[in-house]
């Protein structure tokens, strides 16, 4: 599938959207609030008590708005098949995405590409912004290029986290329990993951790896400590992700060519 | 009543179904704590601050989890399907009221959560990280009813967001905004103690904090207790706020429900 298909799917999605435009801008508005709110709160803990683990609020706010940046910009692209996908294999039109002539998980993530992230970008990408203006980083040609590399391999780390759960569906059945306990794991990184016991800063690197979403290029470009690891942990941030979504993409074949239909 | 009941015991039942779902629950909710309690523990490192000391802390966020788990927030999301399903003719035909049959299913739903997620939460919780005991009896008696006020509040929230559905026809953007709202002044996550004293002012003079901070403060002996019986009244006229309007709008709306599909 090329891009010019995509972009076909994405403007097809928009016009969907742009059906209701008011209720679509209302929407926006209603969503930046709600994930606002988050943000005021962090900044109120932090006007009483100064930091936490030694990072100062717009170094919380960098941490907090890279992980949600990079949320948007990964499940725009899987969040909606992923989770749709429970149905499609319970009701059978999974089936006729397998018989299409292109790559089902090219074309799903394509065809289900979610517009909707727009409060998610618009709030977070403000955010970011105004916490990199008030840290004063020296902007090196090698930290830009790192920064931009961070980016994308956050957006991939988040997007291989839902794949590989997309990938149970054809195993287990529901699975929508898998989705609240990913969240709930993701809101550890919202603070700097040296708050945390050792074995959670293990479990955070190793096993659920979401501190190279953000903790750990935050290290680098704030030249913070890295906790447990020692910091040159942070410069592999680039790396994981893809090699994390290129092992969930695999892990999410491996379940479709076990999948047998449900009958019917 | 009786009717009604039955709307309870078969919530509380259906529930039962999805055995799996409890593990992964209750593993949440801990979840949750273990985040929270690590980032108080970092905050509170060199002492009290504002008089709250870690443990108080800690007994805090493990009331604040069990209170979020009981409060009836996915009542709109329910009301939003029906409607846009067109299912909601089929329930108003019925010869029921529908508001006391969403209250009565609510209810099924909270006492199951309760017994089989709040309940082994918080124990789990209290070996793994201490949880202090009410104040006095008396604090424990009052904590009951502000239990009660609050899921009764958070029923009437929910209510009233369902009905703007039927004007609105979606109930994304109010709840998006009240969980918002319920997000930064319920005091759930950070407590009204810490809050700067306008924004203090503000979280005292809304609602929301009957949803996460009045109970915990209460359970903790944290509040005088002069202030107990003032505070709940005002929880409770709250309740017969938001229901007076909401049975204002329940009248509006049944003159003109449209429903879509057929």
């Amino acid at each position: 599938m090329g891009l010019n298909t995509f972009w076909q799917f994405v403007r097809l999605r928009l016009k969907e959207r742009m059906e209701y435009r008011a209720a679509y801008v209302v929407g926006v508005a209603a969503q930046i609030f709600g994930y606002g709110a988050q943000f005021v709160v962090v900044w109120l803990l932090l006007r009483r008590f100064g930091t936490i683990a030694g990072w100062t609020w717009p170094e919380v706010a960098f941490l907090y708005s890279f992980e949600l940046f990079t949320y948007a910009l990964g499940a725009a692209f899987t969040f909606s098949p992923m989770t749709d996908l429970e149905r499609m294999v319970r009701d059978g039109t999974f089936d006729g995405v397998l018989v299409r002539p292109t790559n089902p998980y090219v074309y799903l993530t394509a065809r289900m590409y979610n517009v909707g992230y727009v409060a998610h970008v618009l709030l977070s990408a403000g955010v970011l912004v105004w916490a990199i203006t008030q840290l004063h980083l020296a902007w090196s040609p090698l930290a830009l290029v790192f920064l931009a590399a961070a980016i994308v391999s956050a957006a991939l780390i988040q997007m291989a986290a839902i794949t590989f759960i997309g990938a149970w569906p054809f195993r287990l059945g529901r699975v929508g329990f898998l989705f609240t306990i990913h969240y709930r794991l993701k809101d550890f990184v919202l603070y700097p993951v040296s708050v945390y016991t050792v074995s959670i800063q293990v479990l955070l690197t190793v096993i659920v790896p979401f501190a190279f979403i953000n903790f750990y290029p935050a290290t680098v470009l704030l030249s913070k400590d890295a906790g447990f690891f020692p910091g040159w942990i942070g410069w592999f941030a680039p790396v994981v992700g893809p090699l994390l979504f290129f092992g969930a993409y695999r892990f999410w074949f491996r379940g479709v060519n076990a999948y047998q239909g449900a009958g019917g | 009543m009786t009717t009604y009941f039955h709307f309870f015991a078969k919530s509380f039942k259906s529930n039962l179904a999805y055995r799996a779902q409890v593990w992964l629950s209750i593993l949440a909710s801990l979840l949750a704590i273990v985040s929270q309690v690590a980032i108080w523990r970092a905050l509170l490192a060199s002492g009290p601050v504002n008089g709250i000391a870690l443990r108080d802390m800690i007994t805090y966020v493990i009331l604040n989890s069990a209170i979020y788990v009981v409060l009836m927030y996915e009542m709109f999301e329910e009301v939003d399907d029906r409607l846009r399903t067109g299912d909601i003719a089929i329930d108003l035909i019925k010869p029921m009221r529908y508001p006391l049959y969403l209250l009565a299913d609510q209810l099924g739903n909270t006492a199951y959560r309760l017994a089989f997620y709040v309940a082994p939460t918080v124990f789990v919780a209290a070996l793994l990280f201490g949880l202090t005991a009410p104040a006095s009896p008396l604090h424990a008696a009052a904590f009951v009813m502000a239990m009660g006020i609050a899921t009764i509040l958070s029923f009437a929230f929910g209510y009233l967001i369902a009905l703007l559905a039927f004007h609105f026809l979606t109930t994304l953007h109010f709840s998006w905004t009240f969980l918002g709202l319920v997000i930064m002044f319920s005091g759930s996550f950070l407590p009204l103690w810490f809050f700067p004293a306008g924004w203090a002012d503000v979280a005292r003079a809304l609602p929301f904090q009957f949803l996460g901070f009045v109970p915990a403060a209460i359970y903790m002996g944290k509040m005088p207790v002069t202030e107990i019986a003032p505070t709940l009244a005002v929880g409770l006229m709250w309740i017969v706020l938001l229901m007076g309007a909401a049975a204002l709008m329940w009248a509006v709306s049944m003159r003109r429900l449209v429903v879509q599909g057929g």
